[in-house]
């Protein structure tokens, strides 16, 4: 899905999505954000990776290597276009994908976004599983079923389904790999991150990440929006909504590029 | 702040309660009552939880009992926290 600029072009944008669940419910959410950042001048590009959303072939066959040439190819085609400037932005696990393509690109993209970085795979391959624990209760089955017995299986080559998605054993082992620390990106960072209220910090992990790359002189432009955590956001009836952040992102774009 | 009052005040945010956030009460049910509260929520509460309260749930800790009401989450808090 292409959102062409409002007037002259200015520059170009690859979104790359979150994880699973995640990714379903932020579309809405994304979208938005999507017009208001075409609005501006920008070229919005949105891709659904393999196996993912309206993407061709299933959740399960696709690795990492597969999403990491969707977006190498995506922004190949947005270079087609003529688009000579461009940002990667990533949500969630996709910032951690969009800050490894960053490091690979043979012409490198001007700017990382990141909305709300996932800074640890195992973590998110962690908190994806409890999914499963978490279903089983709704159903009453009450089992014995924990992350680690998951993890077991997981190991011993079995797929594991958790909400709707079948997770192979080898996107497992990437996702435990993955640290976004190691994965600094050669451009400029604007890093939005939203917290509870304006009196609370950013979690102490995302900042030593960032003390980290400004230490080894990546500029990161840290934007914290005070908000509902839209990532987690629970009701799909309802329309994940985070009106600050669209907001935040778009006011900033005007200095992205 | 009385844990009780955190552990609302993360449950507001997470399922964006809006104004029905002040209306809980330590009986008031949650799993199976509050329409937001799915399986991801929990996961996402869970997350909330450790993150405000500085607090590791294990994975056998996630139990319909737990989530019953505000006053069980409360009091599985407030364990995990002495």
């Amino acid at each position: 899905m292409y959102h062409p600029p409002a007037g002259p072009v200015r520059a170009g944008v690859v979104f790359v999505h979150a994880f699973a669940e995640e990714m379903n419910k932020s579309r809405h959410l994304v979208a938005q954000a999507s017009r208001a950042l075409a609005a501006q001048g920008l070229g919005v590009l949105l891709i659904d990776m393999k196996g993912c959303g309206d993407s061709t072939g299933l959740f399960e066959d696709a690795s990492w290597d597969d999403w990491r040439s969707d977006v190498h190819l995506a922004v190949q085609f947005m270079r087609g276009r003529g688009h000579a400037r461009l940002a990667l932005w990533g949500m969630r696990l996709g910032a951690l994908l969009a800050a490894q393509c960053a490091a690979e690109m043979p012409i490198g993209v001007t700017r990382c976004v990141f909305w709300q970085p996932v800074l640890q795979g195992e973590t998110h391959l962690v908190q994806f599983l409890r999914l499963r624990l978490a279903s089983a209760m709704f159903s009453g089955t009450k089992s014995d079923e924990t992350g680690k017995v998951l993890r077991a299986r997981l190991a011993a080559g079995e797929s594991i389904e958790v909400a709707g998605y079948l997770l192979s054993p080898a996107m497992a082992a990437r996702l435990s790999s993955l640290d976004l620390a190691s994965l600094r990106p050669p451009c400029p960072v604007s890093w939005f991150e939203v917290i509870a209220d304006e009196q609370r910090a950013l979690t102490p992990a995302a900042s030593r990440v960032i003390a980290a790359w400004q230490g080894l002189g990546t500029s990161v432009h840290l934007t914290p929006v005070a908000a509902e955590p839209f990532w987690g956001a629970s009701n799909a009836a309802e329309l994940v909504q985070c009106p600050a952040l669209v907001e935040a992102t778009s006011r900033q774009a005007q200095a992205w590029f | 702040m009385a844990t009780i009052d955190d552990v609302r005040s993360v449950l507001g945010q997470v399922l964006q309660l809006g104004a029905r956030q002040g209306t809980l009460n330590e009986q008031s049910p949650l799993l199976g009552s509050v329409p937001e509260l799915d399986s991801m929520a929990v996961v996402s509460l869970i997350a909330a939880l450790e993150e405000r309260l500085g607090i590791v749930i294990d994975d056998d800790e996630i139990d319909a009992a737990t989530f019953a009401t505000l006053g069980s989450l409360t009091a599985f808090c407030e364990h995990k926290l002495a």
